[in-house]
């Protein structure tokens, strides 16, 4: 891929028109969705809505088959909304859906077979044991893998006479994530498949998930992990309000985003003296985006703030400034000093900090 | 715990990708029916409503002071009925309710099962118990010495009420949004057929029009077979023979399938699968 200035800004790149038919596993075109939030009974006796709210608004997007896409946003980004238009649940106020070439909805016979879905809540029959609801499962699938290998695939085979109710939530994400892969989908629809997962069965659902990829399934999933897009994900997507504010390879991403260099301003150094050209210098020491600690991802609020008389300089070149800066100091120590490239996280967070288009939230 | 794959990679080669499934209607709507039948075992509250209502009504009705003969009929017509109304339209209300708030029914619509096959299955163990109880009724009036003329309208009356009662139980939960209120939501039809149908009043004490506008409910004709079963009259008391047979089980039929076609099309048009929104 290119890394040229706007090039990068992929969303160009990833048009639908760019993948052939066959390559393409999930397309979306124009796709919205709008949720009644009042309604009146009308004439007819359907309910007309008076209010609505719209989640997805616009988004254009094409998974390909042996590619794992990853879906990312902040709660209420829209990615549920999604994902469960892809899954065929309801139909998209607007734009078009194709999964394998089919609507999910009208032509849901043709594409159910060949799909395996985890929503974001599991619904097990609370009364049913492991083995019960997997074996129900079994049943309604055309072409179903053994359930006693999908069960301990995810290592829930000496759970299976255990009601579904008194699963922790860690196993009935494994079980949500096994009953998604006995249908040996071809495409597979993910909605936080690890969220409340220990790192341990985390890796086994990631080795599951990659394994079915180099099969050549393709996988959509949404995560709040990061690590795990930047680990598994071929490409990703970043949804802000509905719409899609970013997409492409890692490294497509983080490539317009700038590098960071920080420091503690010395005493004996004038500021004024250093010349860095291309970067930003901002000595004013005040909370800015995307300096949050890895790990934390609360909305809309700063934990990681600069103390006062901390620099920060962002620049699109990172090696040449860092050299500017060394030599501008010379011995004089520089406290904290801390250079890094653009990562992931600086790009989600700046993007999730941009103010909301509309007072809705 | 690892992380090799399981046994998956072995099929990788042989997927056919564009095969249409093949004759899964059985085999899925079996499954369905074997956790549904699982999950109404386990819930003893519904399954003691379920047995316990229809013989508490028998019971009830039994201390009229009538003849036996009569008192074989109206057991089988309170039975019948009840079982209708309990057993399977409210019982099956609540399952589906609360199938939806645990999100059962989005997981399963986000799978192979149709939609027909996913709100048919909780039915399923219903029929089972229905036709047990009604067989007691029925039981219970040859036992009194009650006649039969007409056998076969008791089959239509299990038929065709199963079938009214089902679909009337998949549009009431349309608009039933949690398991609570499925108690308010199932009582209006529960109480307009309770009183408009001569299973409780004899419906000739109602004005004419009243009973008129009965007949079109989707208890009445129920009702109005088993009466045409044990004593072979017609909506209007006369026995009925030849012709008039005929076009008479017709006229009680007609309700009854009008029902089952238009509630049935109605909830599955209106059905949320998902608690939320």
């Amino acid at each position: 891929m290119t890394t040229t200035a706007h090039a990068s800004r992929v969303h160009d790149l990833a048009h639908p028109a760019d993948s052939t038919p066959t390559d393409a596993a999930i397309t979306l075109s124009g796709v919205r969705r709008s949720y009644t939030t009042a309604s009146r009974l009308g004439l007819s006796g359907r309910r007309v809505a008076t209010e609505s709210y719209e989640a997805v608004r616009g988004i254009d997007l094409t998974v390909r088959r042996g590619e794992l896409f990853a879906l990312l946003g902040t709660n209420g980004a829209g990615k549920t909304s999604t994902v469960e238009l892809i899954e065929g649940l309801a139909k998209p106020s607007a734009g078009e859906i194709r999964v394998l070439g089919h609507d999910p909805v009208s032509e849901r016979a043709r594409v159910r077979h060949r799909t395996g879905v985890v929503l974001q809540n599991s619904g097990f029959p609370s009364t049913l044991t492991v083995d019960e609801m997997a074996r129900m499962w079994h049943g309604t699938l055309t072409r179903p893998l053994p359930v006693d290998d999908m069960l301990a695939a995810v290592d829930l085979a000496d759970r299976a006479t255990v009601e579904t109710s008194k699963l922790s939530g860690g196993e009935r994400r494994r079980l949500d994530v096994a009953l998604a892969l006995m249908a040996d989908p071809e495409v597979l629809l993910l909605d936080e498949p690890t969220t409340g997962l220990d790192p341990e069965s985390r890796r086994t659902i990631w080795g599951l998930i990659t394994a079915l990829v180099e099969r050549g399934s393709a996988v959509l999933l949404t995560t709040h992990y990061l690590e795990e897009a930047e680990q598994l994900a071929d490409r990703i997507a970043i949804m802000h309000e509905g719409v899609i504010a970013r997409e492409g390879t890692l490294a497509d991403i983080v490539a317009d985003a700038p590098s960071r260099i920080t420091f503690t301003r010395p005493e004996g150094l004038d500021l004024g003296a250093l010349e860095v050209p291309g970067a930003r210098v901002d000595a004013s020491g005040q909370p800015s985006t995307g300096t949050r600690l890895s790990g934390q991802r609360n909305n809309g609020t700063h934990a990681g703030q600069r103390a006062p008389g901390t620099v920060l300089i962002e620049t699109p070149t990172l090696q040449d400034t860092l050299a500017r800066v060394l030599a501008w100091a010379g011995d004089e120590p520089l406290g904290s000093l801390n250079a890094r490239a653009a990562s992931l996280e600086q790009v989600f967070l700046a993007i999730a900090d941009q103010p909301l288009a509309d007072d809705h939230a | 715990m690892t992380t090799t794959a399981p046994n998956t990679t072995a099929r990788t080669t042989s997927r056919p990708s564009e095969s249409a499934p093949r004759g899964g209607f059985w085999r899925r709507f079996a499954a369905l029916v074997a956790g549904e039948t699982r999950i109404l075992v386990r819930n003893k509250t519904a399954l003691f409503t379920a047995v316990a209502l229809p013989l508490f009504m028998a019971v009830a009705f039994s201390g009229l002071a009538m003849g036996r003969e009569q008192l074989g009929l109206v057991l089988t017509l309170v039975v019948i009925g009840s079982a209708l109304m309990f057993v399977l339209y409210y019982t099956m209300v609540s399952s589906l309710v609360a199938r939806r708030e645990q999100l059962v029914l989005k997981r399963l619509y986000a799978g192979e099962p149709t939609p027909l096959e996913i709100l048919l299955a909780p039915a399923v163990p219903l029929w089972g118990l229905f036709v047990v109880q009604a067989g007691l009724g029925i039981a219970g009036a040859l036992v009194l010495g009650t006649p039969i003329a007409h056998p076969w309208a008791l089959a239509l009356a299990l038929i065709g009420g199963a079938a009214a009662w089902t679909a009337l139980a998949i549009w009431s939960a349309t608009w039933t949004r949690t398991l609570e209120s499925a108690q308010l939501t199932t009582m209006p039809l529960i109480i307009v057929s309770m009183l408009l149908s001569g299973f409780s009043l004899p419906l000739d004490i109602m004005p004419a029009l009243v009973q008129r506008v009965a007949h079109w409910l989707p208890m009445t004709p129920v009702i109005d077979l088993i009466n045409l079963a044990f004593l072979g009259t017609g909506i209007d008391g006369t026995v009925l023979t030849g012709r008039a047979l005929l076009t008479g089980t017709i006229d009680m039929l007609i309700p009854l399938v009008l029902w089952t076609v238009a509630a049935l099309n109605l909830g599955l048009r209106g059905f949320r699968w998902d608690a939320r929104g």
